[in-house]
Formats: structure tokens, C-alpha cells, sequence
């Protein structure tokens, strides 16, 4: 038997939204990419202050080249705190937009589910 | 997000909050005091059927040992408490259950209003049937807003059936 028109439409509809949940956790992986290699920078360029310190410590005479490149580090270091807040925040917004999206188009699967229109198997969490 | 969409989701948490207001609620106040009042009567009663064995007892005995509290009250099988609390309620209910009642008005407030399970089932009904409408107010709007080139996200908690426009003739063969 072929579906009423409404059967018809909220099908579509549910695509449609299912498509825009996983267009957005498409989108999350850069956000994610971007929070996890700053975060990684930023472990870098401690350690490289970390092990610059104790040369600097440990070696006499001039350390000229040494120093430039702490400066360096600690300067990686300003850059990656002026930038990491709002890569953290837009990477949260779309994990927020994810969970809500997310939860409306489980929510019309299993709708459609309950009503015979949809198999389980066609509604993925 | 348009101005209507906003107002459309003020007047859904309202809704919300009403009905959750009303599925918090307890009866009217005399169904309520009618519910305490049975369970003094029924702590009365369980006083009363230890002063009935220790009435038999007494009218039967001839010695000391013919009378044992412990065996009648309940207390040597560790079940006393209820002739404890029977006895507490039969000589003093009338002062607790006006000290209840003085609670009950003090606090009435900050509750929200009794209702019937009759009235209850009847306004939960119009108040589900109201948020639907909302619902669907909010899901047109949504829609409409997308389609002016906007991004509008629906809440997580939008109701599936607003959202996929099922009627409700339809949703009624799901109850």
C-alpha cells in the first residue's frame, strides 16, 4: 500500500534532517583537528621550554641561539592561548548542534518507526 | 532566529513547566486529608488489635506470667513499632493531624495546586494537545525562517510529530 501524502513528507523530512546531523559530524572532525593539533603545539612548545631551561642552566658562555629560540617557543606559546578559546568554543558549538540535531531526527526515526512507515535499521543513531 | 520563534518557545517552556506543574500536583485538600486520615486510622487500628490481645489476656489471667506485654505488643518479634506508633496516634492523632494540617497551609504555596485525578487527566489532555499546537506553530516558523536563507536549529527536545507534521488522527491510533 503506498504512504499518504503526510507519510510521504515526513519521510523526506527525516532524510533531511538526518542529512543535516551528519553533514555536521562531518564539520565537527576539522573542529575536532584544529582543538587537538593546537593542544599539541601548545605540549610541544612547553617541553621545547622545559629542555632549553635546563641547557641554559647546565651550559656556560653565550647562549645567544638558545635564547632566541625560547623566546620563540614562548612566543608559540601566546599565539596558540590567543587562538585555543575560540577553536575549543566553535568545535563545542557544533558538538551542540550535533546532540540537538541529533536527538530531533532519532526522535523522527523512531516516530516513523512506531508508526510502520520506517524499518529500525533505517534510523542510526 | 525570527522574534516569533523565540515567543514561540517562551510559550512552549510555559506550557512545559504547566504541565509538569500539574504531574507534580497532589489532590485537593480534603482528598489529601482524606489520604492522611487513612493512615491514622489504619495506625489506630493496629493499636487497637494489641489493646484486644492484651484485654483477653488480662480478662483470662491468673498469674503474673499470664500477662506479657513483649509477646502482645509485638516487641519480642522486633514488630512493636507499630503499636508504638498506633498508640502515639490513637491518644494524640487529633493534635498531630492539626499540626499537619497548620504545616500543610503554611506550605501550601510553594506547591502547585491540588487537583483532582479526574481534573488532572482532563487538563493534561488540553495542555498536551496546546503544546502540540505550539509545537507545530514553531516547526512552521522553523521551516519558513530555513527557507529565507536562515539558520534556525530546532530544540533537542522538539516533538518528532510537530517536526514530521504527522496528523493527529494518527497519532491517536499510537495511544
Amino acid at each position: 500500500m503506498d504512504n499518504p501524502q503526510w507519510a510521504q513528507a515526513a519521510m523526506e523530512k527525516f532524510f533531511r534532517l538526518a542529512g543535516e546531523t551528519t553533514g555536521l559530524i562531518a564539520a565537527s572532525g576539522g573542529a575536532n583537528d584544529r582543538v587537538n593539533d593546537l593542544l599539541w603545539r601548545r605540549r610541544e612548545a612547553e617541553q621545547q621550554i622545559v629542555e632549553l631551561d635546563e641547557f641554559i642552566g647546565t651550559t656556560y658562555g653565550k647562549n645567544d641561539n638558545v635564547i632566541r629560540q625560547r623566546e620563540e617557543a614562548e612566543r608559540e606559546l601566546q599565539r596558540i592561548a590567543a587562538v585555543l578559546p575560540s577553536a575549543i568554543a566553535s568545535r563545542d558549538v557544533i558538538r551542540q548542534k550535533i546532540s540537538a540535531a541529533g536527538s530531533v531526527s532519532f526522535a523522527a526515526g523512531s516516530l516513523l518507526v512506531k508508526l510502520g512507515i520506517l524499518n529500525p535499521g533505517e534510523v542510526a543513531r | 532566529m525570527s522574534n516569533q520563534i523565540t515567543k514561540l518557545r517562551e510559550q512552549i517552556s510555559a506550557k512545559k513547566q504547566a504541565i509538569a506543574d500539574l504531574d507534580a500536583a497532589g489532590l485537593p485538600d480534603d482528598g489529601a486529608m482524606a489520604l492522611w486520615q487513612m493512615h491514622v486510622d489504619r495506625a489506630a487500628a493496629d493499636y487497637f488489635k494489641v489493646v484486644g490481645n492484651l484485654a483477653t489476656n488480662t480478662i483470662a489471667a491468673r498469674q503474673d506470667s499470664d500477662i506479657d506485654f513483649a509477646v502482645a505488643t509485638g516487641l519480642v518479634f522486633g514488630q512493636s513499632d507499630k503499636f508504638v506508633i498506633g498508640a502515639i496516634f490513637r491518644h494524640l492523632g487529633p493534635m498531630i493531624t492539626d499540626d499537619v494540617k497548620e504545616q500543610f497551609v503554611r506550605i501550601k504555596g510553594d506547591h502547585p495546586p491540588g487537583v483532582s485525578d479526574q481534573k488532572r487527566a482532563a487538563d493534561r489532555k488540553r495542555l498536551a494537545r496546546e503544546l502540540l499546537a505550539l509545537e507545530r506553530a514553531e516547526e512552521a516558523e522553523i521551516e519558513a525562517d530555513l527557507l529565507r536563507g536562515n539558520q534556525v536549529e530546532r530544540r533537542a527536545d522538539a516533538d518528532p510529530a510537530a517536526v514530521l507534521g504527522v496528523p493527529d488522527d494518527v497519532l491517536e491510533t499510537l495511544k
